[in-house]
């Protein structure tokens, strides 16, 4: 049994994980942003994948900073077409979403070719990372961590704490009221919508220049997905998030140091994905999503 | 809850109807507004496609390659026809599956994982049953039904009992098939005469009795000239008399007429006698046992057993189709003919030009999202037209 405990809480197992907080919780944070604005953005596992390729490219050509830069330019980009579709021409938010995560399937494995030559298709070579940070006890920590945290604590001021951030949330709770009272409804939703590429992008940009090192196809293993899910458990709270992203990054974490004989590996790397549908069953109807998520709003038309 | 059941409600009185000559010529128009936005997203998804192989090679000759090379193996190869047909076989049956849940209003996003846990049950039936064929054979698609339905109830009843979305509960469902299908290949249900490489992990061979053979003959006594091992099977037909068996059933039926309205207008479903929740779970079930045919003319017909690598993707490609078919049953077989000529394609491009043939599936999904966009303007611009009208007439 002290064992077991050791693999379930033991120093190893919170390195790693911190190293799977920090995607899901970047994501997470921007989902957060684009819901309260009243779009849902079922693409953000796309962009996160558009993240990982960009962030691997951009670090090979001019450096892990620049790297990380230019992920979350392009997760900003696939953002602007999903607010195109949806927030202008009204599209319905899922389909659009939809149609971002099956591009991310086929463009990235295009661009591989055209970049890295034919054969690498589905990686690129290894990319240089940023100089680590040592930590006692826990080793070498990537400075993105920290940025992460900071980042957190910035979503959560501007949201609760901010005009901007009032009149955002105004978005995506009434926008009709919002809109009475002087608040660019259209204009909100884009920033939210924006805002959620760029930390859709730099999480995937993560992944791929801090944490493996290269991009590899399907490195992103559906956190976008689990980032949603972790939305709904915190209740669409910036600190509520931060709690249920520690769960998930638990279990992913317990998915590479728990080895118990009588679990077959296959069914533990399945562990994340299975928890995710167990709070989904548990809390879906406990918790308050923004009232307009979802809707698509036309400016300035009658009731 | 429990209501009468009643027939559904009289259309209201039309008002006075313009003459007949004009009902025809608006009849014609809105024929011809529905086709302006597939054909309006193709050009814009061949732009696009102009633009990417422009940047990567920088010429105008690679075009005309690209062009050449598309035509000359998507039409004028004289198989060419058998591999569309035959490539368009799962991609119809995954369309109708997602158009089947999208009908009800619901995403079913988890035909990948459906059909991967449908091909598998299948290849037990199949390797392991003993039956003559009118039996096996039979039995084997059922298994593969089941198999599908199964991975569909998860998220079903997740749905109907605890309000989970069903978009991510059908992704993780996904990941799950993943993980039961490389455990149970290597491990319960492996071949134990393969090889035990990863990548080689495959169920024991269907048997005789449960596998389904090639269409081929078929159509070459009709004057084709195909080739015998073209990879076209009688699933084909299979797949087209399932799309018939869907639109009749969504236009004929009181189950159609039922997932049309919850579909459309859910919140008018409840009050007009309609268990609200007994058709999502029939629906998202009926999604999932259509899904689970998709494996199978690979499983069945072309390779005879269930391999790990198995083709994938066609789950993903089946809400594109759907979408782009408007969830009707010949234009989903429309649409799937249309992705499997541009599959078959990609070979020529793969073969004859120095482009990647990866510039299909940005063309693919290019095309899913000009044709939502597509259809939203011209919806807009038909009932502007519409407006209009109305207020002339005044």
């Amino acid at each position: 049994m002290p064992e077991i405990f050791g693999q379930l809480l033991g120093v190893a197992v919170i390195a790693s994980l911190i190293r799977a907080f920090v995607p899901l919780y970047l994501a997470t944070l921007g989902a957060l942003f684009n819901e309260r604005s009243g779009i849902v953005n079922i693409g953000i596992d796309g962009m996160m994948i558009f993240g990982t390729w960009f962030g691997a490219w951009g670090s090979l050509r001019y450096g892990p900073v620049a790297g990380l830069l230019v992920a979350t330019l392009s997760g900003t980009l696939v953002a602007l077409v999903h607010a195109v579709a949806t927030v202008t021409f009204r599209v319905d938010q899922i389909v659009s979403g939809v149609a971002i995560n099956i591009l991310a399937l086929g463009v990235p494995r295009f661009l591989s070719i055209v970049a890295f030559g034919e054969g690498q298709e589905t990686q690129s070579p290894a990319v240089p990372s940023l100089p680590t940070i040592n930590v006692p006890e826990l080793g070498a920590i990537s400075p993105v961590v920290l940025l992460t945290i900071a980042l957190g604590v910035a979503a959560w001021w501007v949201l609760n704490r901010t005009v901007l951030g009032l009149r955002l949330r105004s978005a995506g709770e009434n926008p009709r009221a919002a809109e009475s009272l002087g608040v660019r409804v259209i204009s909100m939703r884009y920033a939210g919508v924006l805002i959620s590429g760029a930390f859709a992008g730099l999480a995937g940009g993560y992944l791929s220049v801090e944490l493996v090192g290269q991009y590899t196809e399907g490195m992103n293993q559906g956190r976008g997905f689990i980032a949603l899910a972790a939305l709904i458990l915190g209740n669409w709270s910036a600190i509520g998030v931060a709690f249920s992203c520690l769960l998930f990054a638990w279990t992913e974490a317990l998915t590479v140091y728990l080895r118990v004989d009588w679990i077959n590996n296959a069914f533990i790397a399945s562990l994340p994905y299975i928890v995710t549908l167990v709070v989904l069953a548990l809390f879906s109807r406990r918790v308050r999503p923004p009232k307009a998520v979802g809707q698509a709003y036309e400016a300035g038309s009658p009731v | 809850m429990k209501t009468e059941e009643r027939p559904p409600a009289a259309p209201p009185p039309e008002p006075d109807l313009p003459p007949r000559r004009l009902q025809w010529a608006e009849q014609l128009r809105d024929l011809g507004y529905r086709l302006l936005a597939p054909a309006s997203s193709l050009v814009f998804a061949a732009v696009v496609g102009t633009v990417v192989i422009l940047l990567v090679q920088r010429s105008v000759e690679d075009l005309g390659d690209v062009a050449g090379a598309m035509w000359s193996y998507g039409v004028e190869n004289k198989d060419s026809l058998a591999f569309i047909f035959g490539r368009a076989t799962p991609l119809i049956l995954a369309g109708l599956a997602t158009a089947v849940a999208f009908k009800a209003g619901l995403f079913n996003i988890g035909v990948e994982g459906q059909y991967a846990i449908g091909a598998l049950s299948a290849a037990v039936a199949g390797s392991q049953l003993r039956a003559p064929t009118l039996i096996h054979l039979p039995l084997t698609v059922l298994a593969g039904m089941a198999g599908g339905l199964l991975w569909a109830l998860i998220p079903a009843l997740l749905r109907v009992y605890r309000g989970a979305h069903e978009v991510i509960s059908t992704i993780m469902m996904n990941y799950v098939a993943n993980g039961v299908l490389l455990y149970l290949l290597s491990g319960p249900l492996k071949d134990l005469n393969q090889p035990g490489d990863v990548d080689q992990l495959r169920t024991e061979p269907i048997q005789e009795t449960a596998q389904v053979g090639r269409m081929v003959g078929f159509f070459n006594s009709l004057g084709f000239n195909f080739r015998p091992s073209a990879p076209l099977t009688w699933f084909f037909l299979f797949a087209l008399v399932a799309a018939v068996v869907y639109a009749l059933t969504i236009r004929r039926t009181r189950f159609g007429y039922e997932l049309r309205v919850l579909g459309t207008n859910p919140r008018a479903a409840e009050p007009s006698g309609i268990r609200t929740n007994a058709m999502f779970m029939k629906a998202m079930l009926l999604s999932g046992a259509v899904a689970g045919l998709v494996g199978l003319p690979e499983v069945l017909g072309l390779e005879g057993v269930m391999k790990i690598d198995y083709v994938r993707g066609f789950g993903f490609a089946g809400i594109a189709i759907a979408l782009l078919g408007r969830n009707s049953g010949l234009g989903i077989v429309a649409a799937a003919l249309l992705f499997a000529f541009l599959d078959r394609s990609a070979t020529g491009i793969e073969l004859r030009t120095e482009v990647p043939s990866e510039v299909i599936i940005i063309l693919q999904g290019v095309l899913i999202l000009s044709i939502v966009v597509a259809f939203e303007l011209v919806r807009r611009l038909a009932a502007r037209r519409r407006l209009q009208e109305t207020h002339e007439r005044a």
